[in-house]
């Protein structure tokens, strides 16, 4: 897949969202989320800050904003006043057949399961994801842990295995 | 009276650094900078190529490490004056000073070139890729290092990982702030440096009224602006009290100048274009079993290592400066012309001519070339062409464009429990915040980049 696909990729993804995603990390996870369930959006990712990470899906990003096709609007959040992205598109749906080798069909349902996600859950889902199948620790909940530390608390980490269960992912 | 027993380093930026040995940490430190994994940083500058630039930024980052380890100190009994002392954590203390002075044991020569280059190379193989901080964890947890030999002797068995894990994982508290935070001992270093030995203006720092104005607050560690109904994973991270907003609005400003003006400089990225390159037509030919075409037999530290799909420590350890640059050297003799070109570009500093685009405001030149570039010269591009794409925030450069929560720095308003993000009070901060991108292309045919300067829309 092309530098171009991959930024008309993250355009469809938000235009199937409704329009609007909220976040870079939101974005960055469920493309990788979306991946592990067979997109094949040619991005490579390693491990970063928030997880796996990809420097294509980063590039596409800025692709589509600098054509148009993308808007990236900051707010800040009500509680601290930290400054977050939204990510916008006019593109309309019926336009979208499939986002990479998925069927739109398939993708829709997907990305509504993780918009009922904050980004930490998916971060943390994509992030075991990337533990147990391509670093391939034995134990990647400890190794989860150490990475990723309060993150995993509050049912946190069980909420993105049993995200990653839905969307029918083995760990 | 007897005098404790002292070692010191004069360092031009802080002065006298002392080691007082009749301090455990202290005298720990001062054993682990003698070990081999150290002083390899003696042979690792901490700019990389910025001297092709700056020449006098060739600063090393032993010097940077050693540098951290002294304001780490300092920061940390500003942090712990603010706790009570029931609270204290003495282990937590030493466990963090030793994270700051090995903080960088991990970084590879020429460290963003090498690392671009390993990216390209490992690209197939999932998870194969290290990032520094990754080596730098398991170089300090080597059970055949005399990192992890000299902490277990001090501090026990478990000192190695614990300061691995401060360095790998989420901080959360203040000991780890001062590893890690929108105002850590390595900020605080390398920016003070940095500024020294490139000799730029940018960047100015008011570090002694930042330092009096810092406090310590409970911030969520989520980035996002979701943070649903659910309560937030709190960190204890720094922030400044109010009277110091606008030293610490000079202080982002200072740190984002020295991006754009010394780091992201324009020459020296086309020169790490060059070394990046350099080091991955290098590691092809090897994988191809074509040393002889280059004139570096099996045994030179980057051979070996790029014969290898999955170095180990030792070989990585075997990296340095040196090694690279007596790989150009022997390249710049070799039978493959693409790599001779590059080894010799690299050796005479030929620079390469580059075309700048603006992606915030787009002008139809810009986009007439980019796309020039793209559709017409696509098959070039990687070889002949070099593109690099440089994230630019008001944190630095930034992957991921979000800065993680304890990075961000945040104001204490007079009578609030809640510190805010300095965007909240600086207009010229929050104007920055949206990530900016600086895309060049760099040419190795001046033709090429006359043909795309000519392009007019």
């Amino acid at each position: 897949m092309k530098m171009e696909d991959i930024a008309d990729l993250v355009v469809d993804i938000v235009a199937l969202s409704g329009g609007k995603l909220v976040g870079r990390t939101r974005l960055q996870k469920t493309v990788y989320l979306l991946d592990t369930v067979g997109l094949k959006s040619g991005a490579s990712y390693y491990y970063y800050n928030f997880g796996p990470f990809s420097d294509e899906i980063a590039n596409g990003i800025s692709d589509s904003k600098f054509v148009g096709s993308l808007h990236e609007v900051i707010e800040n959040r009500m509680s601290d006043g930290s400054p977050f992205s939204i990510f916008k598109t006019r593109k309309p749906v019926e336009e979208i057949d499939s986002i990479g080798r998925l069927p739109v069909d398939d993708v829709a349902p997907l990305l509504d399961r993780f918009s009922k996600s904050n980004s930490t859950v998916l971060e943390l889902a994509a992030t075991i994801h990337w533990l147990s199948h391509v670093e391939k620790v034995p134990n990647w909940r400890d190794e989860l842990v150490r990475r990723k530390g309060s993150k995993t608390k509050n049912g946190r980490m069980e909420r993105a295995v049993e995200l990653l269960s839905e969307i029918g992912v083995d760990v | 009276m007897a005098i404790d027993p002292t070692k010191r380093i004069r360092d031009p930026v802080h002065g006298l650094i002392v080691f007082q040995l009749s301090d455990e940490v202290d005298r720990a430190a001062w054993e682990l900078i003698d070990t081999p994994e150290f002083q390899r940083l003696r042979r690792v500058k901490q700019l990389g190529v910025s001297e092709f630039t700056f020449p006098g930024a060739t600063h090393t980052r032993l010097a940077h490490c050693v540098g951290v380890y002294h304001v780490a100190r300092r920061l940390m009994k500003v942090a712990t004056s603010q706790v009570r002392a029931e609270e204290l954590g003495n282990h937590r203390t030493r466990v963090s000073l030793l994270a700051a002075l090995l903080h960088d044991l991990g970084h590879g020569p020429f460290s963003h070139a090498f690392e671009e280059a390993e990216k390209v190379r490992l690209r197939d193989t999932p998870g194969l890729y290290k990032s520094h901080e990754q080596w730098t964890a398991e170089i300090i947890t080597n059970p055949d290092g005399q990192i992890r030999k000299i902490l277990t002797k001090h501090f026990g068995g478990s000192m190695a990982d614990e300061i691995a894990e401060l360095l790998k994982g989420e901080p959360s508290d203040l000991y780890a702030a001062v590893v890690s935070s929108s105002f850590d001992a390595d900020r605080l270093d390398y920016l003070q440096r940095d500024k020294l030995m490139t000799g730029s203006g940018a960047g100015g720092i008011d570090l002694e009224w930042l330092i009096d104005n810092l406090r310590i607050t409970s911030v969520a560690s989520e980035t996002d602006g979701d943070l649903f109904e659910e309560e937030a994973a709190p960190i204890t991270t720094f922030c400044f009290a109010e009277k110091a907003a606008q030293a610490a609005e000079a202080f982002i400003l200072a740190r984002y100048h020295l991006y754009s003006q010394v780091y992201f400089h324009r020459t020296t990225r086309g020169i790490e274009q060059l070394l990046t390159a350099f080091l991955k037509r290098l590691s092809f030919m090897v994988a191809g079993n074509k040393c002889d075409e280059i004139c570096l037999t099996a045994d030179h530290p980057l051979v070996a290592f790029y014969l290898s799909k999955q170095p180990s420590i030792n070989g990585y350890l075997a990296l340095d400066d040196t090694a690279v640059w007596s790989a150009v050297e022997a390249a710049t003799r070799g039978k493959d012309e693409n790599l001779r070109d590059l080894a010799v570009r690299l050796r005479d500093r030929g620079r390469l001519k580059a075309i700048e685009i603006s992606t915030e405001s787009p002008t139809d030149i810009d986009k007439a070339r980019r796309d020039f570039i793209e559709k017409k010269l696509s098959a070039e591009i990687g070889k002949t062409i070099f593109v690099d794409r440089v994230p630019l925030t008001i944190y630095g450069g930034l992957k991921a464009g979000e800065a993680r929560s304890h990075k961000r720095v945040r104001v204490l308003r007079v009578g609030q429990q809640t510190a805010v993000d300095i965007t909240n009070v600086s207009k010229a901060i929050a104007s920055l915040t949206e990530k900016q991108e600086l895309l060049r292309y760099y040419f190795v045919d001046e033709n090429r980049w006359k043909q795309v300067d000519a392009v007019r829309g």
